[in-house]
């Protein structure tokens, strides 16, 4: 009885002293550390996006003061044949490279989580792509691409005589070629998350599998899988947001023709707004690609299960 | 305690605002010239740091030596950022002073009333000075929006008579008409199918040196899609189909072509600026060899025109424009030009230095002399196309894309032509 009677006494004085230390202190030590960068991501981010926000509805040509147009900028959005154009072609880089960039690197990072004399060496083979220069690597890839190029040299080599493929000035293979190396540029990386996600793959369960006599091949699919769902909610995510915001490549390696063919909806933003001078068009269409980008976020985040794993 | 506290909070605030600070306009104002305060012009040149410092640099201390009270910032901006940045830098407070543009962006830029008209900064007397060909294709409305400095000159045709002979061709009877290119590069890629004629396009200009108007009279309508238009652009797309003309020459970027001299795979070339020349000897210093310069391929008049001219520009808020516009004449006075040209392959747009025996007695030792010879010869014969329409480099590049359709048979000439003068009529009625 006594022993309850402190017990409970103690809890209220804790109570106590719990309230009035919130009454006496707000703690603002962590929201003083949080300044720096919340003033940053004001300055630079967010005050420029309802900056942008705003101009979407004006004509603004940089020198001339921006004047209020309405929805006019979005009315010619949708009556302007070469904005569907890049709309339609940022989304078959989509649809092309996310596959790439989802089951490419994983086989690479089930390759390289093997302990294997010298796996160090491959994985940095397979990450240095990623630290080159997109620049200079889509110029090495032009002269790849090139008709006297390595690759119909290899296609040559292979016995197809006829091989006389433009890759880059073909409207059907300029696309999927551009794709093509933005994959490659990036498995390295998506590599390295699955890697680390293959190596948080609980041992216990692989041991249970392989005690029930599971193939490697079930294993993967009913083990690995499962769990690497937080890392493919991740994976996929940042594909989505990368391939729609296709630029660099693009830019250097066909400057979005053949015809419109490779052009996309950022590389068309870009024209608008630094060639031709036209920023409300240009940033009417930026929120355009903002909104889609926020869709197909949610869109992937949903079907990932919002990244939990199955246990 | 507390001063520990005090100082980790200014720390952090310092964190938080020092960036900004960056983002301040720079008010500093340069002084006026008197008390021996020193004026200072900024001046800003197209990648020219790279390869002709001295030269710019000698002329800017010859300067500073005449004209005590001005100092001169030297800026040199990157080819394909020159007129981004300096419309980015009309927005700040400080702007440069003297600016280096081509004068195709002049045509794009004028709109919008920004730059200060040269004719009312400096005599008529000095603009006596210029080719007064030169000085009406930069005049818009009675005001000099540029003062003309080099360019590329009229441009030369160039053979590489190493092919010229495979293909049993002579390569001292180079072609003087399109038809004639056209049918020599047909020939070439029948007996060397790994070379290909030429990577000439029919761009806006060859219809003018071909005697075919682009706009009507009063310049309210586009008109270049009457049969002789179609009949023109029909042959080069022919060409395309049978070698005379290079698949990679409708590449986007005209600085990327596929097949080229320094890869053996151009027989030739119709129009080309002498400057690729330069290129051509510091990369493929073997090929430059078998290269014969030839008078530009042309129509029947022999007319040939340019597209664009380098200018300088004075804009409205310059601080010293008067003072700016005297550099800039100082900078394209006819000896500077003349000293430039030494240097390499390009045309002056000062009367005085085309009398120079540089360029009147040109004894042609090197291909470069022989080049200048031939430009020389066919200056006469040169208009600057300048059309002085609103976004006429988006009309330009929007006509050029429908040439490139055609070549690649996705559109007939026909349809090519048609489809680019509504577009260009559409914007011009808007103009109205």
């Amino acid at each position: 009885m006594a022993v309850h009677q402190v017990e409970t006494n103690i809890h209220q004085k804790v109570k106590v002293s719990i309230k009035q230390k919130k009454k006496k202190k707000f703690n603002y030590v962590p929201y003083v550390f949080l300044l720096p960068a919340i003033v940053l991501l004001l300055v630079f981010e967010y005050l420029p996006t309802i900056n942008a926000f705003y101009y979407s509805f004006t004509e603004y040509h940089i020198l001339s003061p921006a004047e209020w147009t309405g929805l006019q900028n979005y009315k010619m959005m949708m009556e302007d044949e070469k904005f569907w154009i890049a709309l339609g072609n940022s989304m078959k880089y989509f649809v092309i490279t996310v596959p790439m960039l989802i089951t490419l690197p994983l086989f690479l990072a089930i390759l390289v989580n093997r302990t294997i004399k010298g796996i160090t060496l491959f994985r940095v083979i397979y990450y240095l792509p990623v630290v080159t220069a997109m620049v200079a690597v889509a110029i090495v890839w032009k002269y790849l691409y090139h008709p006297t190029g390595l690759i119909n040299a290899a296609l040559h080599g292979m016995g197809w005589d006829h091989a006389n493929i433009n890759w880059l000035l073909n409207k059907k293979t300029a696309l999927p070629a551009v794709s093509m190396l933005e994959a490659w540029k990036a498995a390295g990386f998506y590599m390295l998350i699955y890697l680390a996600g293959l190596q948080t793959v609980s041992k216990e369960l692989i041991e249970a599998a392989k005690i029930d006599g599971a193939s490697k091949v079930r294993i993967l699919w009913h083990v690995y899988l499962p769990q690497l769902r937080p890392v493919f909610a991740v994976t996929v995510v940042m594909a989505t947001l990368g391939t729609v915001q296709m630029f660099t490549s693009i830019y250097v390696m066909t400057g979005g023709g053949p015809l419109d063919s490779t052009m996309s909806l950022p590389l068309y933003i870009y024209q608008k707004a630094f060639v031709e001078f036209d920023m409300g068009y240009a940033t009417a269409m930026g929120m355009v690609l903002w909104l889609i980008l926020m869709v197909l976020t949610i869109i992937n985040y949903k079907l990932s299960r919002g990244g939990q794993s199955i246990q | 305690m507390k001063g520990k506290k005090l100082a980790a909070f200014i720390l952090v605030f310092l964190l938080a605002f020092i960036p900004l600070l960056a983002c301040s306009n720079d008010e500093k104002a340069s002084g006026d010239g008197k008390n021996g305060n020193k004026i200072e012009l900024e001046f800003w040149t197209i990648n020219l740091k790279k390869n002709f410092n001295d030269y710019i640099q000698g002329m800017i201390s010859d300067y500073e030596k005449a004209n005590p009270n001005v100092k001169i910032k030297w800026v040199d901006v990157p080819g394909a950022d020159a007129s981004k940045k300096f419309l980015t830098s009309l927005q700040s407070k400080k702007v440069p002073d003297v600016v280096n543009l081509a004068s195709s962006d002049i045509s794009m830029i004028q709109q919008y009333n920004v730059l200060s008209p040269i004719n009312k900064l400096v005599s008529k007397d000095e603009l006596n000075a210029y080719i007064p060909g030169l000085i009406d294709s930069l005049t818009f409305q009675d005001e000099l929006q540029g003062l003309p400095w080099y360019y590329g000159g009229p441009p030369i045709g160039t053979i590489n008579t190493e092919i010229y002979k495979k293909a049993g061709l002579d390569a001292d009877n180079p072609p003087k008409t399109w038809e004639e290119s056209l049918k020599n590069g047909k020939l070439i890629h029948e007996k060397l199918p790994k070379v290909y004629g030429s990577n000439d396009l029919p761009g806006i200009e060859v219809f003018v040196s071909q005697g075919l108007p682009i706009l009507n009279d009063d310049h309210t309508k586009a008109v270049f899609n009457s049969d002789e238009h179609v009949k023109f652009v029909q042959m080069f797309v022919d060409g395309y189909k049978n070698g005379a003309i290079a698949p990679g020459a409708v590449t986007k970027d005209d600085r990327q072509l596929q097949q080229t001299y320094e890869n053996k795979q151009q027989a030739q070339a119709g129009q080309s600026v002498a400057a690729a020349l330069l290129n051509l000897e510091k990369n493929a210093p073997n090929e430059i060899t078998k290269i014969k310069v030839t008078k530009p391929v042309t129509g029947g008049d022999g007319t040939i025109a340019v597209k664009a001219i380098q200018t300088f520009v004075v804009p409205k808020k310059s601080e010293h424009p008067k003072e700016a516009a005297k550099f800039a004449l100082f900078v394209t006075n006819a000896k500077n030009q003349l000293d430039f040209a030494k240097i390499v392959p390009i045309f002056p747009s000062t009367t005085e230095t085309l009398e120079d025996p540089f360029f009147k007695e040109s004894k042609g030792k090197t291909i470069h002399d022989e080049a200048r010879k031939i430009m020389v010869e066919t200056a006469p014969h040169l208009k600057v196309n300048i059309l002085g329409i609103k976004d006429e480099e988006k009309l330009r590049d929007y006509y050029t894309e429908q040439i490139r359709a055609a070549m690649m048979g996705e559109l007939s000439a026909k349809e090519a032509l048609d489809k680019s003068v509504d577009y260009w009529n559409q914007a011009l009625k808007n103009q109205k």
